[in-house]
């Protein structure tokens, strides 16, 4: 049996104990995201239009991580709502920045991987590059979002006559703490990537000012900061929506009771 | 008052937009601070293109341009250089050059030529804007958890310089010691020292990770590691196996204690209310939080194990490769890492509970004997 499978196994047995029907719902969103980047990767190669793949795809992403929550349709709607535009406004930031900073691709730190490969494909890693930094960041800001809403509609729930001002202000602090406790999933997720390219720069002995220009610890590091920056920006977008939905909502009773 | 206060948001945003800007002159015009030689460009002009194909149906444009740099720092400044920058439309590892660009220049006998870019000037006004927007959007605790991001950033340096100190001996070692140092601060910054959350979830992440890691290591054993590949690792200078692991453990910690400070935060509330508390509402509560976050934690981490790997999984197929070749080669280890977090993940809620539900029934004890 090969490592993967048996750690397959093991984690849905886990799932399917700790977290019941759900839970297995968990373990298939994995596999499910795991699908689409596979299809991602292989229409992208096939030469589509690497930015509609990457939006129909990141939506698909964003999709698939909110389900996985298994929350109810309010819930689900908002932060599905509030987690797209999210990835819209990244998208914003990323594509300049991206495009300024040229740390797309390869550098020649990587000349060992790239051994026998051709570089001159059809395909510009300028956008790949992009594809990449926003993917990174999907995750986290559909944990993010979902969290925040299911808060705000817990409380919600439980004092259902709560003024507006004062429901921005709660869920302020409720947001705080989930977005507290985000920023280092985030931190720690990127550490880990970045581990063996920063003994590789210590073993090379690179100086701080190599290091701080170095392509690949610019994108490592620009990518760390969209992920954190989504993370921020999903707070008040998603109680923005939250308010939006709730006056719909009121608007759409009292309709009904005329 | 609510003007003031919007006046004051905008005021302190502005402050961060200036910081930016200034961040960005300084760092245009800086070159001195360097001993490496930098040049801007002054002049870019084309000089020749051609078509390239391989036999894998990739055809690109290859194009040269004569580029003359006028030097900013060494004792070679002011002086004007030129040479020829090829680059192509795919731009993987070579570049266009643009007037105005900030290249280092490195010297070969006697020509000139582009060494590297000067990144710098692009990435730090991002992050004084993430920063800025961190402690505008959170306050005080935006200050704490900056605080915090730079501490963990510092011991991460630290145990990589330990690494080099220690002879390379065991990094996955350095990296355990790292990971308790690092989540006890974190925690600390986030809840504070004195709370009994704070040690509660301490108590927790150790638990789970260190059940997840023994879980993987029991299975490389068993399988004898069948369908991995450590030696495919990219950036790899010594054993690639506890540099693996050390990876694995880092990713997975921000994870896990963000799923326990939830769940346990949330089994406190209730035992606060309800302090008859039993172990079966208390399983129950955790296991609802928990089902609720794991699946996306999972999701999380995979998409930013995974995501860096787009690129040159896509070289692979562009090179004629078949997915399960691509697969093998750029995506495997990623997966792996990705399910021991994901089982990390999981294990937290039975953790976090039975951690809760130990020193529940040792403060009872506790106050039972004072009375």
């Amino acid at each position: 049996m090969s490592v993967l499978l048996m750690l397959s196994i093991i984690l849905f047995v886990l799932m399917l104990v700790v977290g019941g029907v759900k839970g297995i719902g968990a373990f298939i969103s994995l596999w499910i995201s795991f699908a689409i980047l596979v299809v991602m990767m292989l229409l992208i190669s096939f030469q589509f239009n690497p930015f509609w793949v990457l939006l129909i795809g990141g939506s698909c992403l964003l999709t698939v991580t909110v389900l996985s929550a298994g929350a109810d349709e309010r819930t689900t709607t908002i932060a599905l709502i509030a987690s797209f535009l999210v990835m819209i406004m990244l998208l914003i930031v990323i594509l300049p920045t991206e495009h300024l900073a040229i740390a797309q691709g390869f550098a020649e730190e990587n000349s060992e991987d790239l051994e026998g490969l051709s570089l001159a494909i059809n395909i510009d890693f300028g956008t790949l590059g992009i594809v990449a930094a926003l993917l990174a960041t999907l995750g986290a800001i559909a944990e993010a979002s979902v969290a925040i809403t299911t808060g705000v509609g817990e409380l919600l729930n439980e004092r259902p006559n709560i003024s507006n001002r004062d429901l921005i202000d709660v869920s302020q602090v409720l947001g705080k703490q989930i977005i507290g406790t985000a920023v280092n999933t985030v931190l720690f997720g990127f550490l880990a990537d970045f581990l063996s390219l920063a003994v590789l720069f210590g073993k090379l002995q690179y100086t701080f000012g190599e290091i701080i220009n170095a392509k690949l610890f610019t994108s490592s590091m620009l990518s760390l900061l969209y992920a954190l920056l989504g993370v921020l920006l999903t707070l008040p977008v998603t109680i923005g929506i939250f308010l939006l939905y709730q006056k719909r909502q009121k608007h759409h009773t009292s309709g009904e009771k005329l | 008052m609510n003007t003031k206060k919007i006046n004051h948001f905008f005021l302190k945003i502005l402050v961060v937009l200036v910081l930016m800007l200034t961040s960005f002159v300084v760092l245009r015009h800086n070159a001195s601070w360097y001993q490496d030689s930098i040049g801007e460009v002054t002049s870019v002009k084309q000089v020749s293109t051609k078509t390239l194909q391989d036999q894998y149906g990739n055809k690109v444009t290859q194009h040269h341009q004569k580029v003359s740099v006028k030097l900013l720092n060494t004792q070679n400044k002011g002086k004007t250089v030129s040479f020829i920058n090829s680059y192509d439309d795919a731009k993987a590892i070579t570049q266009p050059l643009n007037k105005h660009d900030q290249i280092f220049l490195a010297k070969s006998s006697k020509a000139w030529g582009l060494k590297n870019f000067k990144r710098d000037i692009f990435w730090i006004p991002i992050l004084i804007l993430v920063m800025g927007l961190l402690i505008i959007s959170m306050g005080k605790a935006g200050s704490f958890m900056v605080l915090s991001l730079i501490i963990n950033v510092i011991l991460f340096i630290g145990t990589i310089y330990l690494n080099f100190v220690t002879k390379e001996a065991n990094i996955f070692w350095l990296f355990i010691l790292f990971s308790i140092i690092a989540s006890m601060l974190t925690l600390i910054f986030v809840m504070g020292i004195k709370r009994r959350l704070t040690w509660t979830v301490l108590l927790t992440v150790v638990t789970s990770t260190t059940a997840a890691m023994l879980i993987g290591l029991l299975v490389f054993n068993i399988t004898n590691e069948k369908g991995l590949h450590f030696e495919l690792m990219s950036f790899i200078t010594q054993l690639p196996q506890p540099m693996f692991l050390s990876m694995t453990l880092v990713g997975v910690l921000g994870a896990v204690m963000d799923e326990a400070t939830d769940m346990i935060a949330t089994l406190f509330s209730l035992e606060r209310e309800h302090p008859e508390i039993g172990i079966k509402e208390l399983l129950i509560t955790g296991r609802h939080v928990g089902q609720e976050i794991f699946g996306a934690l999972s999701n999380t981490l995979f998409l930013i194990f995974i995501a860096e790997q787009i690129p040159m999984a896509i070289l692979y197929l562009r090179n004629g490769n078949n997915w399960g070749f691509t697969y093998t080669m750029n995506l495997s280890l990623g997966m792996v890492q990705t399910l021991i977090s994901a089982i990390g993940i999981v294990l937290t809620v039975p953790a976090g509970i039975f951690w809760v539900w130990i020193l529940h029934k040792w403060r009872q004890r506790k106050m039972e004997a004072n009375i």
